[in-house]
C-alpha cells in the first residue's frame, strides 16, 4: 500500500526543489534591535553585532543584517567598525543599473518567484546605497581621516545615479507587472486580479503622495557634502563652483519647506563668505525610528477546473510609517531651531511606490505557481487513490500538507533596514564666544552643554530614538 | 498540468544555461600599461609611474631650471585626492621624490610640507638643554626652500548615452611655486582615462 510511487516523488522532488532553493537565511537579533532602540540605547544595541571582547559579530554575506550592524556601531561612535562594516554593505550592493542578466541574478529571481522574495537574499534598494556613503563620510569626519573627501564624492556620484536608477527601476517594475499578466493568461488557471483591486491598493494606502523623483537623493548628504567644502582648512575646498551645485540639489530633495528655506539661506551664507565659514557649528540630530513594512493577506480568487486546490492567498508588504522622537532642537542662545532635511519616509515611500507593481506581479506569478504546483501533487495523491495504492485517510493529510506548504511559503518581504531614523535635521549657528553651547529638546529639556574651547568649525551629531529617552551627543573639531 | 508544470520549470531556467556573466574588462589610455594588469578602475602602480614619469619629464624640461645652478631645494606639500578611489598619494609623492633625486638637480626639504621630519625641529629644542655640548651640531643651518611643489589627483566619471558604459577621467596635476616671489613656474596636467561596464560603481 505505501509503496514508493514514482511519479508522486518527482513532484514532491520538484517541489522541494523549487521551494527550498529560494530560501535565504533570515536576520537573527530580529527584535532586540529594535527593544534597544526604543529606549534610545545605542550602546546595547551596538553590542548585539559585538562579541564580548568588542569584536564585530554579524554575517559579512548578508546585506541587511550588515547595514544594521553598520548603522548600530555609527549611532554608539564605533566610527572605524562602521566604516568597515559600510565598505562591506557597499560590496554587497556595488550596482548601478537595476539588471537581471548574471546567473546568480537569474537563479534567484527563478527561486524567489517560487516562493517569495523573504526567502531570498536581501537585495538593497536604491536610497540604502546613498546612506552607505553618507554615513562613511560622517566616519570619517570624526576620525578626522582625509578620506571624508573621497566619501563625499562617492556620495555626489551616488545620487547622481540615484534618479536614473529608480527611473530604470520603476519602469522595469511596471513592466514585470505587464508580463506577469500575460503569464496570467498562459498558464491554465482563469485568475482575475481586477476583483481584488481595491484590496491591493492597501500596501501602498499610507505612501505620501506627491513625492518628486528628485526626493530619492539625500538632502542632508548634499549639504554635509557643501559644509565640508566650506569648513574645511584646504582652500581648494573653499571653491564655490564645488559647493554652489551641492546646495541646488539640496534644495530641490530636502524633505520640507522649512529644509529648503534653511537650503536657500545656507547658501547665500556662503556665497557672502565666498566659500569659507570660520567658527561655525553645525548640528546633525537624527529622530526617532525610520519606516517599515507590515505583512498583510488576501484570498486570491483562483477557479480552477476541479476542487483540488485547499489554499490560496496571496501576501503583500504594507508601508508603515516611521516615529519621531522629539520634534525639532533647539541650538545655542539664540534658539535656533533644527530643520527636517530628509525625510526618510518620503525617500522609502517613494521607492516603495514605485516597486509596488513589479511587488504584487510577483506575488501573483508566485501564487499561481504555487497553486498549481499544489493542484498537481493533490491530481496525483487522488490518482493513487483512485489505484488503491494510498489509503484515503493518508491521502487526506497529505492534501493538508501540500496546501500547509503553500501558505507557508506565502510571505510578504518585509525586510526594512531598522535603525534609520524618522527624519534627519540641521541646524547651523556661530561658535558661541562663551565657548559652550546649548543645545535642548522642542520642549526645553536639556539635552547637553557642548563645550566648543579653540575657535575653529565643529560638527556636533545627536541621536534620539524614543521620546523621554536621552539622547547621544558626539562631538569633533573639523 | 503535469507536463505543462514541468515544462514552465524548465523554460525559467533556460536563461541560466544561456546568459553569460557580464565582462569586467577595464580598458585604460595609460600607455604604459600592458594586458597583463589587472583591470580596475582605480589606480595602480603602473599608473602612478606613468604620472609621476610623464609630469616631470616635462618639468625637467622647463627653461627656467638652468637658470640656478647647483640643486634646487624643495618643498613638497600635499597631494589631493579628489577622486572616488582611496589612494594613497605617498605613492605618488614617493615616486617624484625618487625620480627628481636621481637627475641630481633636486634636493628636497623635511622642515615643512608632506615629507616634514619633526625631528628637525626638535633639534633645536637640543639648544636649550645643558646636557649637550653646545659647541657641537649646527645652529641656525636650516635652509630655506626654493620652490614648492603640490599635486592634485581629481577624476570626473562621465556615462555612455546607452548607460552601458561609463568612463573616469582621471587627471594628475602638478604645480611647482617659487617661494621667494609666489610665481607659479610650471603647472602640468596629465590625464588618464579608464572605461568599462556601467553596471557597478567604480570604486
Amino acid at each position: 500500500m505505501n509503496r514508493p510511487f514514482t511519479r508522486f516523488s518527482i513532484i514532491l522532488c520538484l517541489l522541494s526543489v523549487v521551494f527550498l532553493s529560494g530560501c535565504g537565511t533570515a536576520p537573527k537579533n530580529g527584535p532586540d534591535l529594535m527593544q534597544f532602540r526604543a529606549r534610545s540605547d545605542f550602546q546595547g544595541a551596538a553590542n548585539l553585532f559585538l562579541t564580548p571582547d568588542r569584536k564585530p559579530r554579524y554575517d559579512r554575506n548578508n546585506l541587511h543584517m550588515t547595514l544594521e550592524a553598520a548603522k548600530a556601531f555609527h549611532d554608539a561612535g564605533y566610527w572605524q567598525l562602521s566604516n568597515d562594516a559600510f565598505a562591506r554593505a557597499h560590496q554587497l550592493m556595488p550596482w548601478k543599473e537595476d539588471t537581471v542578466d548574471t546567473p546568480q541574478e537569474v537563479l534567484a529571481l527563478v527561486a524567489t518567484t517560487a516562493t517569495s522574495s523573504a526567502f531570498g537574499p536581501y537585495q538593497g534598494k536604491v536610497h540604502e546605497g546613498g546612506f552607505i556613503d553618507y554615513y562613511r563620510a560622517l566616519n570619517q569626519l570624526m576620525l578626522k581621516n582625509e578620506n571624508a573627501r573621497v566619501s563625499f564624492k562617492r556620495l555626489q556620484e551616488r545620487q547622481r545615479n540615484s534618479v536614473v536608477q529608480l527611473g530604470a527601476f520603476a519602469r522595469e517594475s511596471y513592466g514585470s507587472m505587464r508580463e506577469g499578466l500575460a503569464q496570467n493568461q498562459k498558464i491554465n488557471a482563469a485568475a482575475s486580479t481586477q476583483q481584488i483591486e481595491g484590496q491591493l491598493g492597501r500596501g501602498v494606502a499610507k505612501v505620501r503622495p506627491g513625492v518628486m523623483m528628485s526626493e530619492i537623493q539625500i538632502a542632508a548628504g548634499d549639504v554635509m557634502s557643501a559644509l565640508f567644502r566650506a569648513t574645511s582648512s584646504d582652500p581648494l575646498d573653499n571653491d564655490l563652483s564645488l559647493i554652489q551645485p551641492l546646495l541646488s540639489s539640496a534644495a530641490q530633495s530636502a524633505g520640507s519647506n522649512e529644509g529648503r528655506d534653511f537650503v536657500r539661506k545656507l547658501r547665500t551664507t556662503i556665497d557672502q563668505a565666498n566659500g569659507k565659514f570660520e567658527n561655525k557649528v553645525i548640528v546633525v540630530y537624527e529622530d526617532g525610528n525610520g519606516p517599515g513594512f507590515n505583512e498583510y493577506r488576501i484570498d486570491l480568487p483562483m477557479y480552477l477546473v476541479s476542487d483540488k486546490v485547499l489554499y490560496s492567498g496571496i501576501a503583500l508588504p504594507e508601508f508603515r510609517e516611521g516615529y519621531a522622537a522629539y520634534p525639532y532642537l533647539i541650538v545655542g542662545e539664540e534658539g535656533e531651531k533644527t530643520v527636517v532635511l530628509t525625510d526618510i519616509n518620503r525617500l522609502v515611500g517613494l521607492e516603495f511606490e514605485k516597486a509596488y507593481p513589479g511587488i504584487v506581479s510577483k506575488a501573483v506569478i508566485s501564487t499561481i505557481i504555487k497553486t498549481a504546483a499544489q493542484y498537481a501533487a493533490n491530481a496525483e495523491i487522488d490518482r493513487q487513490v483512485d489505484k488503491q495504492k494510498l489509503d484515503p485517510l493518508a491521502a487526506a493529510f497529505m492534501k493538508i500538507g501540500t496546501a500547509a506548504t503553500q501558505a507557508a511559503f506565502t510571505k510578504a518581504d518585509t525586510r526594512a533596514w531598522r535603525n534609520l531614523p524618522d527624519t534627519i535635521q540641521i541646524a547651523v549657528v556661530d561658535r558661541p564666544a562663551s565657548g559652550l553651547l546649548k543645545i535642548e529638546t522642542a520642549n526645553r529639556q536639556p539635552v547637553d552643554t557642548v563645550s566648543l574651547d579653540e575657535p575653529g568649525n565643529y560638527l556636533i551629531l545627536v541621536k534620539g530614538a524614543a521620546s523621554q529617552m536621552g539622547l547621544a551627543v558626539s562631538l569633533v573639531k573639523l | 498540468m503535469m507536463k505543462k508544470f514541468v515544462k514552465m520549470i524548465l523554460v525559467a531556467c533556460m536563461p541560466v544555461l544561456l546568459i553569460a556573466c557580464a565582462t569586467g574588462k577595464v580598458s585604460t589610455t595609460n600607455p604604459m600599461a600592458s594586458k597583463k594588469e589587472i583591470d580596475t578602475f582605480g589606480l595602480s602602480t603602473v599608473d602612478f609611474d606613468y604620472a609621476a614619469k610623464s609630469a616631470l619629464d616635462e618639468f625637467m624640461m622647463s627653461p627656467w631650471l638652468a637658470k640656478k645652478e647647483g640643486r634646487w631645494l624643495v618643498q613638497i606639500g600635499n597631494v589631493r585626492n579628489e577622486t572616488v578611489q582611496e589612494v594613497d598619494t605617498k605613492r605618488l609623492t614617493q615616486r617624484m621624490v625618487s625620480y627628481m633625486t636621481k637627475s641630481g638637480k633636486f634636493a628636497f626639504s623635511s622642515v615643512g610640507g608632506s615629507l616634514e621630519d619633526k625631528s628637525v625641529k626638535e633639534y633645536r629644542q637640543l639648544e636649550k638643554s645643558d646636557l649637550y655640548d653646545q659647541d657641537t651640531g649646527g645652529k641656525g643651518k636650516v635652509v630655506k626652500p626654493d620652490l614648492s611643489m603640490i599635486g592634485e589627483i581629481s577624476q570626473t566619471t562621465n556615462i555612455s548615452a546607452d548607460r552601458s558604459k561609463q568612463q573616469l577621467e582621471y587627471e594628475f596635476r602638478l604645480r611647482v611655486t617659487d617661494l621667494s616671489s609666489g610665481i607659479i613656474l610650471f603647472d602640468s596636467l596629465v590625464p588618464i582615462d579608464k572605461r568599462g561596464s556601467n553596471k557597478n560603481f567604480a570604486w
